[in-house]
């Protein structure tokens, strides 16, 4: 079984500042890290690996500091790791994230299983994982809380849409999206983490997918997203005392409530 | 009980409650964040002066090429950190509740994880100003973040090779935090995580272990690599397989595994139904086996749970009672005293 991963190096705390006029993260203003979703999707592709056997290959995209979450990947036990790194995909936005890493798994060919995580942490959207099955072409399922099985051609999976589980069938190759909070990741091992650094990322740059690649389609100006403003949420705080019958006062709490929306 | 709690926000308005009770004889409490998991606060008579609306943080600047940081008493150690996360720069300090009040923690001379490598609290605190014996602002001495910090966890099934290898680890001077705790310890540890969703990130840890013990180095990427290499030939030796150890880098990665140490006095604290009976000592005439073994023996000569976690590198254990009832409340405390007497006459 053939397996990829998609996972996101993301900024490690809020004190992380941003451009207010790119709308860029600047990513030198704080740590990063995985995001924290997407350990609990290596995790599952683990378990799928030891049960039924086969490869793990995680694949990012982002600056070559991103190298750091496929180290991560490794200390985890992954075997293979590629870093989408080039200055012209920086800036995309989920569509043009999602169409670039279609190209690169269309590249490496022969996967069965493609996961993401819900979401980031960053960017919190979502769309990346069904944007990119539909790119692919192949069937994906999202809020996935369980894979039940994986059989010759299928893979049944149990998907938790609102307050139903529902437990389905889906096609291989397929695109699979792991809600949160599902599975527990590990943590890593001090002989896999002192291993991963010396463990090898592939780089795959604009150059080695040019051939298939649309370059309207990539990086900043392939983004049919453009950001207007980016500023932070107004604090306000009010503080009032008010005393007299409840049922007074609580006609007065809603009214100002109101007015605050 | 206290008569009156106060909220001053500034050091003026402090002033002014001293002298406002200046004729009276009754006692100022002090109050931080009331974190109080390990240290019982006590009920007595008097003005409460609670300190948390006086957390300002004043300047950063330096001095001789060393760095300090001016701050009200109220400010807690989270908002310090979140102050130097991009700053280069530390508090040494570390007693593993992240919203102690700074007051607080010189007040109580916190002991935290790394006082055996960096020293004890005095050492990182460079002025402290009180008004009436009341702390209301320290200057704090940072030091320089180091390349790299990684923090580990080893899991050992016996307990005769966990003590050894504690004992071993000891040696190595490197290790900046040797933490234990013991299997009873994490078995209220394994009871919060189910209801406390920070301790979600962590794996579920197997009854079948018989403690924990986590370290953390603070050094260049290279030496730690170098120390991680003969740490793992070490736990080997004690019959700690990969599957038994964890290891993560970097502040944010490593704040899991602080998160499990907290968890010790965190989860015996929330489950305890009577008043938390502790030890709090370094005992430096055992060694760090033999105290754990006479924490043990004498508490099940006396038939009742304890759990014991602490900081093994200066051997300065918390040996926690659990009691069920009074008789066995009254038992504990004496067994506390009779531990303390003997500590002061250099029997343990």
């Amino acid at each position: 079984m053939n397996i990829a991963v998609c996972i996101k190096q993301v900024p490690a705390s809020n004190e992380i500042k941003m451009n207010s006029e790119t709308g860029f993260l600047m990513r030198e203003s704080g740590g990063t890290k995985i995001n924290p979703y997407d350990l609990e999707v290596i995790e599952v592709a683990l378990q799928l690996k030891e049960k039924f056997f086969g490869n793990i290959t995680v694949i990012t995209m982002g600056p070559p500091s991103a190298k750091d979450v496929i180290y991560f990947a490794y200390s985890m036990g992954v075997e293979r790791g590629i870093l989408l790194s080039d200055p012209k995909f920086a800036g995309a936005d989920t569509y043009s994230t999602a169409y670039t890493l279609n190209k690169c798994i269309e590249e490496l060919k022969g996967f069965d299983i493609v996961f993401c995580g819900e979401q980031t942490t960053d960017g919190d959207t979502g769309q990346v994982g069904p944007s990119l099955a539909e790119h692919l072409g192949i069937p994906h399922l999202t809020k996935v809380v369980c894979i039940e099985d994986v059989l010759k051609d299928t893979l049944i999976a149990t998907q938790e849409l609102g307050n139903k589980k529902v437990k389905i069938e889906i096609k291989l190759p397929c695109v699979i999206i792991l809600k949160n909070n599902t599975y527990n990741p590990r943590l890593p091992s001090l002989k896999l983490k002192l291993y991963a650094k010396k463990k090898e990322v592939e780089i795959i740059n604009y150059s080695k997918l040019e051939k298939n690649l649309d370059i309207n389609k990539i990086g900043f100006k392939g983004s049919p997203t453009k950001v207007q403003k980016i500023f932070l949420p107004k604090k306000t705080h009010k503080k009032d005392m008010l005393s007299g019958d409840p049922s007074v006062l609580s006609k007065i709490i809603a009214e100002e409530l109101r007015g605050d929306k | 009980m206290s008569e009156n709690i106060y909220f001053p926000k500034n050091i003026e308005e402090v002033k002014k409650i001293v002298c406002t009770h200046s004729n009276e004889k009754k006692k100022f409490i002090v109050q931080g964040a009331k974190t109080g998991l390990s240290q019982w606060r006590e009920e007595v008579e008097g003005y409460v002066i609670n300190l948390t609306h006086m957390n300002n943080i004043i300047k950063m600047y330096e001095l001789d090429g060393t760095h300090y940081l001016e701050v009200e008493a109220g400010v807690i150690l989270a908002d310090i950190s979140k102050f130097l996360y991009s700053k280069n720069y530390f508090w040494v300090p570390n007693p593993t509740e992240t919203t102690a009040t700074i007051g607080g923690i010189i007040a109580c001379n916190a002991r935290g994880l790394f006082e055996g490598y960096y020293g004890e609290i005095s050492k990182h605190v460079e002025r402290v100003e009180k008004i009436n014996n009341i702390i209301v602002s320290a200057t704090l001495k940072l030091l320089k973040k180091p390349e790299a910090i990684w923090g580990l966890v080893f899991l050992i099934e016996s307990k005769n090779n966990l003590l050894n290898f504690i004992e071993e680890l000891k040696n190595i001077d490197e290790l900046v935090a040797i933490e234990y705790i013991d299997k009873n310890t994490i078995k209220y540890i394994r009871e919060l995580k189910k209801i406390a969703t920070k301790l979600n990130s962590l794996p579920d840890i197997s009854d079948k272990y018989s403690g924990l013990v986590y370290i953390e180095m603070h050094n260049s990427e290279e030496q730690i690599e170098e120390i991680a290499c003969s740490l793992i030939e070490l736990a080997d030796k004690y019959g700690c397989s990969d599957d038994d150890n964890w290891a993560l880098s970097g502040e944010e990665e490593i704040d899991k595994l602080r998160l499990l140490r907290h968890a010790a006095p965190e989860s015996i604290s929330t489950f305890l139904t009577k008043q938390m009976l502790y030890t709090d000592f370094e005992v430096k005439n055992k060694s760090f086996t033999e105290l754990i073994n006479s924490y043990e023996n004498e508490a099940k000569n006396k038939n009742i749970e304890v759990a014991i976690y602490g900081h093994a590198k200066i051997n300065c254990l918390h040996a926690t009672f659990i009691p069920k009832n009074d008789s066995e409340q009254e038992i504990a405390s004496k067994l506390l005293e009779k531990w303390n007497k003997e500590l002061k006459q250099g029997i343990i």
